[in-house]
């Protein structure tokens, strides 16, 4: 049974660290190119009535994937195990899969005239390894997302509000950040 | 904390130069068998002119390409895809000016050829348009889908009525065309929020001057040529114009705010803060 | 040749102390890996680990030896041998003119490793030097921890995942010791409940289920607390108390004077919320206690982590898996000294390093002339920031040993090109989990780098000392380092981390504490002989007078980042793309008194000096507490080290960073 790509982060166990995306760009051909994953802190000033937490993302490998549709040539292909490969060899640089990604995910490399963006550490994943952010997560708050589980698919900050079906997934936190997050769950359903 | 700074250099401004010669260029081609039918002949000087404007506009666009030898690709998906089924129909739309210029056909044949030009430009224009409709861009996913298709056609008659061609109901049609064109416009900048919740400014320092742009749009795309052609200065409207092309294309991708996950946290925050959500 | 994969170790100054594969093809590391063989850092590193990729390869490093031909001027490259020549030269001079300790030899703790010591095979037969003494870090814990248990010693890590309630006192493990944090959620997905102690909010605090925010300093009185609270529950273990403790009577006596009241007003926490958490953790079995150094960079560090110290003792929670003190655990530190000439009289240790700027301006008989400075950065680092450079720049004569441009060099005559962790064989011991490593060399030094060994070689040859305590080939240097009875060891650690400390998972498990008494000293002579403190630890008020409090009314703490060891990696690019940048953290009410807003450029100043920094408005500390992070890596980082004092802690010869009153003001 093929292994399904996608991501699940822990939000009661990511502490922000940064490590999985050092690891991307060791695994991904350093030195030069920017890395394909990014940490992304919420309330880091710390106000009360919300948590802090951080959102480590790379490619969401999408059920839609908006690059794919985007793309002129052709150059995106959705696998049967989930990961949405990007062809260099098809890609002219137009940069449209850019701006059609609402998760930045596709990143230009200038100095080589094409785009980029996470593979799922593609090979790894064929034989059987974990992507190079899965494996370095310190805290194994990044996980390679189970087939079934009930984890959120939305979360304060992120959100599917493009239709693209991304594969990540999130846990919940428990303490003072879970505390802090059922506050503001409760007020922005209120708001509503 | 991830600080990498984004793309803040407008990339996109070969884009911005390639729609703004293209556009009036494919409009001129899409009016040319519209006009015919009011007796009008587009004078050749116009029609080298526009193509002219098409080549240089799709050279400009190569330069926007990572890898410009590599562009025949990108119509590789025509009919399925927005981008691509642009690429294409310029093509075709080149292809048949040439021919058109080269082959100097009998007027039946020629009759048919600038109907298939003019009917390729126009889906042109349409697709152009598409190519813009992204869920995760504002406001391009708006009234502004129509605005290639208007704006094209209004610089294509208007172009012809600048180049000294007269004939009756050439610049009522122009006249129309631009307030079509403002219509579109106008329901195309101010159906959405400039900042809405979820989305960031591309070009921060562009957006700033948002409201200046767009108002320096209308009166150099409608405003200004329209006053001009009534008062029968057909040329230097179609000049006016000609530079509004440019100011609209500018606002068009700079003024853009795209959906980021930093946008929607920025939203979040806000609304941890306190203030209103949107 | 094919790619290969080598095992090794990070000797950077951290818990961690992380075991590392590194996978090198055709002379370029292709993949840095953490060792999965290291039963503590369990296959995983760091940023910072994973960042050496790019610190062994950057343009910004040190090749040649480097002069500062005139004071004021650039530093240009030269030759070793002429750079060599002018310093053997130049100490030389000193020496017979002012006596071999008018040369300081200043050693951070930049870089860990055994041949570290083989410094003082040339400073010995140089005839001496001065050094400082105490350490400025965490030897006030070190010290209450020994007067108390004997022993800086504590459980095996993965013993975490046992306790079922843990206490984080002034620690913050998601940035200082990312492994621990990831055996405090194990430990929490098994039941454990996790509390924190800090004045500030931070990483750490956002995945614990209770925080306490006392204000900076005040530890003592609210550990004193707590142990009121459990006495008077009833929740103290009275049998181990009497068969494993001593002076008991005496910190009952000592805890009385800690009611609730006192404690809520003295430290700033709500009285319900102590007595909720000492009722928890004097409830609850097995419960561990794990103090940061944070706890401990204040005057009064002996006497606090003392009283803190005893609440697992109190409790009953020694000796036991998933119980404990936690601290230090010197369970790795049993190498055998290096084979070292004998030392002369004129080695002297003669200041405190916290106080590196007083000493440079006012030793005297002989005052310092020169200095060796390596595996440091004391210009950016020590306190008191403008003392320590006015009195590096008056010296005769700088040697920095460094691998790239820092605060120090700057004030060089001489910078000479140190060496990396991939360059030089090393066995490095920790101070968090029991492994001894082997540091393997993976590539030769690049340009014109020698190890420290070399360089001291070759300094000794130039004097015509005995340059044999300096072997080429150092294998057989450690292997001899090595305990007795570790029989083949050393090859051994080619393969794996070791632990050779024959302590056992649990420390105290037999309950026999190396102190005086042979027990828990909850009243200690020593401490009063020593250090002139009181026998029972005592909550001593923060120092300084009311005037200065009026003046400067805010608390600075110059807190860690995981971005960093200190001033170190700052300088990468990979780091800079995701750090944390400098900003003075301000409460909203403190930022509302004075007019600022966040994003505002301020200064933030003393009688010291004064600094100048974005602020950044965070609801996450105390009011009256500021903060910004220490390690400077780049010019355009604030100093904070203008602003902090030359204090020393009450025991051990520490440093006292954290008690810092500064304002701040717009700019």
């Amino acid at each position: 049974m093929t292994r399904k790509a996608g991501f699940v982060l822990d939000l009661g166990r990511c502490v922000g660290c940064a490590a999985c995306v050092l690891a991307c760009r060791l695994e991904h051909g350093w030195p030069g190119s920017a890395p394909f994953r990014r940490v992304l802190p919420l309330n880091e000033v710390r106000h009360p009535a919300g948590p802090t937490y951080f959102l480590s993302l790379a490619c969401h490998h999408c059920e839609r994937p908006a690059c794919a549709a985007a793309c002129p040539t052709g150059a995106y292909e959705r696998r049967a195990d989930g990961i949405v490969r990007h062809r260099e060899d098809l890609c002219v640089g137009c940069r449209y899969c850019e701006m059609a990604c609402p998760f930045g995910a596709p990143r230009f490399d200038g100095a080589r005239g094409v785009v980029a963006k996470c593979d799922f550490c593609e090979a790894r994943f064929e034989r059987g390894d974990v992507p190079a952010c899965v494996a370095a997560c310190p805290t194994e708050a990044l996980r390679v997302a189970p087939d079934s589980g009930s984890a959120a698919e939305a979360i304060p900050g992120f959100r599917d509000a493009a239709g693209c079906r991304p594969s990540i997934r999130f846990t919940l936190p428990g303490g003072i950040r879970g505390a802090r997050l059922t506050g503001l769950l409760r007020q922005m359903a209120e708001r509503r | 904390m991830t600080n990498t700074a984004r793309d803040q250099a407008m990339h996109e401004w070969p884009l911005a130069v390639f729609t703004a010669l293209a556009i009036p260029a494919a409009g001129v081609c899409a009016a040319r068998p519209i006009v015919y039918s009011l007796g009008v002949t587009a004078p050749r000087p116009v029609m080298t002119a526009a193509a002219g404007a098409l080549v240089a506009g799709l050279a400009v666009s190569l330069w926007h390409l990572g890898r410009p030898a590599r562009a025949p690709l990108a119509v590789r998906r025509a009919g399925r895809n927005a981008l691509s089924s642009e690429v294409f129909l310029a093509a075709v739309v080149l292809a048949l000016s040439a021919l058109e210029s080269a082959a100097h056909p009998a007027p039946p044949v020629r009759l048919a050829l600038v109907s298939a030009t003019g009917l390729a430009a126009l889906l042109l224009l349409a697709v152009v348009g598409l190519v813009y409709f992204l869920p995760a861009r504002r406001p391009w996913r708006s009234a502004l889908v129509a605005s290639p298709l208007a704006l094209g056609l209004a610089a294509g008659v208007v172009a012809l009525a600048s180049a000294g061609v007269r004939a009756p109901l050439l610049v009522d049609l122009a006249l129309a065309l631009l307030a079509a064109d403002a219509i579109v416009a106008a329901f195309g900048w101010t159906s959405q929020p400039a900042r809405a919740s979820g989305f960031d400014p591309v070009h921060p320092a562009v957006f700033e001057r948002r409201r200046t742009l767009i108002a320096l749009r209308f009166v150099t795309v409608d405003v200004v040529p329209a006053v001009l052609l009534l008062a029968g200065h057909a040329a230097a409207a179609g000049i006016v114009l000609g530079a509004g092309v440019f100011v609209d294309r500018l606002t068009f991708y700079g003024t853009v705010c795209a959906r980021t996950t930093e946008a929607e946290i920025a939203t979040i925050e806000r609304v941890i803060a306190g203030s209103a959500p949107r | 040749m094919a790619a290969r994969t080598i095992r090794t170790v990070c000797p950077r100054n951290c818990y961690c102390t992380c075991g590392m594969l590194v996978t090198v093809d055709e002379g370029r590391i292709v993949r840095i890996e953490g060792d999965p063989k290291n039963p503590a850092t369990s296959g995983h590193l760091c940023l910072k680990g994973l960042a050496y990729a790019r610190r062994a390869t950057s343009e910004d490093r040190i090749l040649t030896p480097l002069v500062r031909r005139r004071k004021g001027g650039p530093l240009e490259p030269t030759s070793w041998k002429n750079a060599l020549a002018d310093i053997a030269e130049r100490l030389d001079r000193i020496r017979r003119q002012s006596g071999p300790d008018a040369v300081l030899f200043y050693e951070g703790s930049g870089s860990h490793g055994a041949l570290g010591q083989l410094a003082f095979a040339f400073w010995h037969q140089f005839g001496g030097c001065t050094l400082p003494f105490g350490d400025l870090c965490w030897p006030a814990g070190l010290e209450a921890t020994r007067l108390t248990y004997g022993a800086n010693l504590h459980n095996h890590p993965r013993l975490t995942r046992h306790s079922r309630f843990v206490i984080l006192w002034g620690h913050n493990p998601a940035e200082t010791n990312v492994h621990q944090m990831r055996l405090l959620l194990e430990a929490r997905e098994r039941g454990a409940t996790l509390a924190l102690i800090d004045p500030r909010e931070t990483d750490t605090s956002d995945l614990v289920d209770v925080h306490l925010k006392p204000k900076p300093g005040t530890d003592a009185a609210l550990a004193l607390g707590i142990g009121a609270v459990i006495v008077e529950e009833g929740l103290h273990d009275r049998a181990f108390l009497e068969a494993h403790a001593a002076g008991v009577d005496e910190y009952l006596r000592r805890i009385e004077e800690y009611p609730l009241q006192r404690v809520e007003q003295v430290t700033g926490v709500p009285g319900e919320s102590i007595r909720a958490l000492a009722r928890a953790y004097g409830g609850t079995r097995p419960a561990l206690l794990i103090a940061g150094f944070g706890l401990q960079r204040h005057r009064h560090a002996g006497q606090t982590v003392r009283a803190v110290a005893l609440l697992p003792a109190l409790t009953g929670n020694v000796g036991t898996p998933g119980g404990g003190w936690q601290y230090a655990n010197l369970a790795s530190h049993c190498l055998q000294p290096v084979p070292l000439p004998a030392r002369p009289t004129a080695v002297r240790e003669r200041f405190a390093v916290a106080r590196l700027g007083d000493a440079l301006a006012s030793l005297a008989q002989p005052p310092l002339r020169a200095a060796w400075i390596e595996k440091a950065n004391p210009a950016s680092q020590n306190p008191n920031t403008a003392a320590v450079r006015d009195g590096l720049s008056r010296l005769d004569l700088v040697v920095v040993v460094e691998q790239f441009q820092t605060d120090t060099t700057q004030a060089a005559d001489y910078v000479l090109p140190a060496k990396n962790l991939f360059e030089q064989e090393d066995l490095v011991t920790a101070y968090w989990h029991p492994y001894l490593q082997r540091r393997a060399k993976v590539f030769e030094p690049p340009g014109q780098v020698k190890p420290e060994s070399e360089i001291w070689r070759l300094l000794c040859e130039r004097f015509g000392f005995d340059a044999s305590w300096f072997p080429t080939d150092t294998q057989p240097l450690l292997r001899g380092l090595l305990p007795p009875g570790a029989g083949d060891a050393f090859d051994r650690l080619a393969e794996e981390p070791l632990d050779l400390s024959n302590t056992g998972d649990v420390a105290f498990a037999r309950y026999r504490f190396p102190t005086p008494s042979g027990k828990v000293e909850f009243a200690s002579d020593e401490a009063a002989r020593l250090w002139r403190v009181d026998r029972v630890p005592d909550y001593a008020g923060v120092d300084g007078s009311e005037a200065d409090a009026r003046r400067f009314p805010l608390r600075l703490l110059s807190c860690k980042t995981r971005d960093r060891i200190h001033s170190q990696f700052g300088n990468l690019d990979w780091i800079r793309d995701v750090e944390r940048p400098h900003r003075l953290e301000m409460h909203p009410d403190d930022a509302l008194a004075r007019g600022l807003a966040d994003g505002q450029h301020v200064i933030a100043w003393n009688e010291r000096g004064g600094i100048a920094v974005a602020l950044r408005v965070s609801h996450g500390l105390r009011p009256g507490v500021v903060h910004l992070l220490e390690g400077r890596s780049r010019e355009e980082d604030p100093q904070v080290n203008l602003l902090t004092g030359e204090g020393v802690t009450d025991m051990g010869h520490g440093a006292t960073f954290y008690e810092c009153a500064v304002e701040v003001r717009g700019a």
